[in-house]
């Protein structure tokens, strides 16, 4: 996989496996999880006084949820040029100004697919088949390393862009 | 955040000639007085999914920080779990650290010792 600058700004990225693009377009049913463990991760604690928790909570989820909202439909709307590229693979673009919100949005899903396996530090380091046989963290462990890879794609392959004001 | 109430702050006293006008003025409540005074720092802690490469680029990007500087905050959040990365006014603290959960970094408040 890597990603090509074109002259309208968009970066595409080119030869996605099957199991890449299966990733994307899954991201937002692990972020948008009920599981409170995703939940406490995605939505953590900002006061040590439960009061004052308690208020910025009511406050802020509220707004940090919209926001995941408005990144949906930006990746969304990318994944909807999903395109054959090859045999078996896969392009699609990162529309101009777009890269916050997957940046942002690869992030929290590999935090949502770490809580919702149990992971532990320790498996980050590790390689897929050495989690004791269970397929279903082995996988999430890879999709978790594909979309880390896809975040360094975008940090550091192509025209460079903040992430501010996401 | 910072909320305004009315409050008396100038009572008739009880030397007071009789009539004497009872005055009242908006001020801060003592409370929200304290709290806006007081520095607060902006905490981000250490989570073992989040790429490095991310977290200097969100602070690059939050702060206006330099590269340099933005590394060396991730490094001390990656080696010792957590860092102070900025301290000032309440209300900009809260701003700065809605800005870094919205990118999922693990961010908290708390008054400053200092």
């Amino acid at each position: 996989m890597y990603v090509v600058l074109h002259q309208d700004g968009s970066r595409w990225l080119r030869q996605a496996t099957p199991l890449c693009v299966d990733t994307v377009q899954r991201m937002f049913e692990w972020i948008e999880s009920s599981d409170p463990r995703v939940q406490k991760r995605l939505y953590p604690d900002t006061f040590r006084d439960p009061a004052e928790e308690a208020a910025w909570r009511k406050l802020m989820q509220t707004e940090l949820e919209h926001l995941v909202l408005s990144r949906r439909e930006i990746i969304q709307r990318d994944l909807a040029k999903l395109r054959r590229d090859g045999p078996g693979l896969y392009r699609f673009p990162i529309g101009k100004g777009h890269d916050k919100a997957w940046l942002s949005a690869l992030n929290a899903a590999r935090l949502a697919l770490f809580a919702l396996h149990d992971l532990r530090p320790e498996h980050m380091e590790a390689e897929p088949e050495d989690l004791d046989g269970d397929d279903e963290r082995q996988l999430a462990l890879v999709r978790i390393h594909i979309m880390g890879f896809l975040q360094e794609l975008l940090l550091h392959g192509g025209a460079g862009e903040g992430v501010g004001d996401a | 955040m910072t909320r305004m109430s009315p409050v008396a702050t100038s009572r008739t006293p009880v030397w007071a000639p009789a009539g004497a006008a009872t005055k009242t003025v908006e001020k801060p409540a003592a409370d929200t007085e304290t709290r806006t005074q007081k520095p607060w720092n902006v905490v981000v802690h250490d989570d073992p999914v989040t790429l490095m490469s991310y977290v200097t680029r969100v602070f690059m990007d939050v702060f206006r920080y330099s590269q340099a500087k933005a590394h060396r905050l991730m490094m001390e959040v990656h080696t010792t779990g957590r860092s102070v990365v900025w301290t000032g006014a309440r209300e900009q603290a809260e701003t700065y650290v809605t800005r870094l959960q919205a990118f999922h970094l693990l961010a908290t408040l708390e008054p400053s010792e200092g």
